[in-house]
């Protein structure tokens, strides 16, 4: 998924999801082909994780001259049912590229068979 | 924007502290959450190792080096993380994870024979909310084991798990007894922190100035030795995250501590000197700072004290991406909320020298002398290990460099 020039993941949950297959994850963002969004309790339970993505998915194609966003997270989307996909469609037209939400990450951030969103 | 992280790797979570914690000790932990954890570095690219398999008892968290470890320790420690995962999935937030809990207890029951249990949250098991405390309860009864709750997220750093965690420990299992003269607690040490020689180098220390070291939470430690933490004279607390546990026990057992880091032939005098005096507070002259640290808390008030005591800084501003305690600092000391605040710091023209973990340097745009504090909890891409700073070690460092 990021193997395209200029697409970069932006990874949505929380500090210990980021070492959920971590080995990974930061090669990536060594690379420069990842971000992490790391939210609170706080910001869970309030909604304010909406804007905040908003916020991270503008700040990331500003500083990484992105030019295809791919969002993905952790359990928290997956509990709270978060309609990602219709956020990611928002953005392509609020931020002139492609935002995509890549869905094939259950609970631990990865799918069922093993495979990782690459 | 303070939860983005573009540059930096995003902190250790809580889960970790509680992880460096238990893998120490005889007992173990069971973590309510949907899977394994890696912290990168070195080992097998996209290796997935820890067995156990299936559902209430993966097994599974490595630190650098430790890939391969199959997580069925003997007692005390050793490579094993002593902690099991309840491995909850997408169905188990309709049904709970009450059940799942109870297997992975009875799991690591039969894997590590522990002499005592913690239960915490990850991410996953704080969304769904099952009640960790009856779990304890439970595991309690039946297994005739002390259990208890620790309130760990997995959305916090790495210093709260490692806070709530030898907090927890102490309310589970301090006793009350006589107290000893000269017997002491050391609280708050742990490798995600300190080099490990420190940390030995630190007991012994002790030691030679006549104290008795009955419990060390972070290094290895046994359930006997924390039942009579509440037997210390005073307690020495050496990080930021021994300070939550210190103060439960000064108000359980009326046990005075001392908050310093024993970094630099200084720092050890003063903490001598203060138990001597049974009282501890530090004057501060505040000239403008013109150096920065970064790093844990205490770590940093150390290097500060050695650069004005020594006259190699007018004075140094202290900061932290971790917890800060405002009774151990100064008023322009920060805590850290993120990669962008770090490039404000880091670049606010303030400062002629950084010293601060490696990880960091990227986001300094200007000129400036810079020396490198590795800080594992900060840096899982590095190999480097902490300098070991305890005692004179620090003033030599520092010698080095200016």
């Amino acid at each position: 998924m990021v193997r395209e020039k200029g697409s970069h993941l932006l990874f949505i949950g929380s500090y210990s999801c980021t070492r959920h297959r971590a080995t990974e994850r930061l090669q990536l963002q060594q690379e420069g082909k990842l971000s992490f969004l790391c939210l609170q309790e706080i910001d869970w339970i309030t909604g304010d994780y909406i804007p905040q993505i908003e916020e991270a998915a503008q700040e990331v194609v500003r500083l990484r001259s992105v030019k295809k966003l791919i969002l993905f997270g952790g359990c928290q989307l997956e509990l709270l049912n978060v309609d990602l996909s219709s956020l990611a469609g928002q953005l392509t037209s609020r931020l002139g590229i492609p935002v995509e939400f890549h869905k094939g990450c259950h609970l631990v951030g990865y799918n069922s068979k093993g495979g990782y969103a690459r | 924007m303070k939860n983005l992280w573009t540059i930096l790797p995003p902190p250790l979570g809580d889960s970790f502290g509680l992880i460096e914690l238990i893998k120490n000790s005889d007992g173990c932990a069971v973590l309510d959450d949907s899977g394994e954890f890696r912290l990168g570095g070195g080992g097998g690219h996209g290796s997935r190792h820890g067995g156990g398999g299936g559902k209430g008892g993966h097994v599974g968290f490595d630190r650098h080096g430790d890939h391969g470890s199959d997580n069925r320790g003997s007692k005390g420690g050793g490579r094993s993380s002593r902690t099991v995962v309840s491995g909850a999935g997408s169905q188990d937030v309709t049904t709970g994870t009450h059940d799942i809990l109870l297997r992975a207890a009875e799991n690591a029951l039969a894997r590590f024979s522990p002499d005592f249990m913690l239960f915490a949250a990850g991410p996953c098991g704080a969304m769904i909310g099952t009640n960790l405390s009856d779990i304890a309860e439970v595991v309690s009864a039946e297994h005739q084991i002390p259990a208890a709750a620790v309130e760990l997220t997995g959305q916090k750093t790495y210093d709260v798990g490692v806070s709530k965690t030898t907090e927890a420990m102490a309310r589970l299992l301090a006793g009350s007894g006589e107290m000893q003269a000269g017997a002491i607690n050391i609280l708050g040490a742990t490798a995600l922190d300190w080099a490990q020689s420190d940390m030995e180098d630190a007991a012994s220390w002790a030691e030679q100035q006549g104290w008795h070291v009955l419990s060390r939470p972070g290094g290895t430690v046994t359930k006997a030795q924390l039942e009579r933490m509440g037997q210390a004279q005073f307690n020495l607390v050496v990080t930021v995250s021994g300070l939550a546990a210190a103060r439960y026990l000064q108000s359980r057992f009326g046990t005075p501590y001392i908050a310093l880091s024993p970094f630099g032939d200084a720092q050890c005098g003063k903490l001598v000197q203060a138990v001597d005096n049974a009282s501890w507070s530090e004057t501060y002259a505040r000239p403008e700072a013109d150096v920065l640290v970064i790093g844990e808390q205490f770590t940093a008030n150390a290097i500060r004290a050695a650069l004005e005591e020594k006259g190699m800084a007018k004075s140094a501003d202290a900061a932290t991406f971790f917890q800060l305690d405002k009774v151990h600092a100064r008023s322009n000391d920060l805590r850290i909320k993120g990669e962008a605040h770090a490039r404000e710091q880091l670049n606010c023209g303030k400062y002629h020298t950084i010293i601060a973990d490696p990880v960091l340097r990227p986001l300094l745009q200007c000129r400036r002398r810079w020396i490198d504090l590795p800080h594992s909890a900060l840096n899982p891409y590095s190999t480097k290990h902490s300098v070991p700073l305890f005692g004179s070690k620090l003033d030599n460092w520092l010698e080095q460099y200016i």
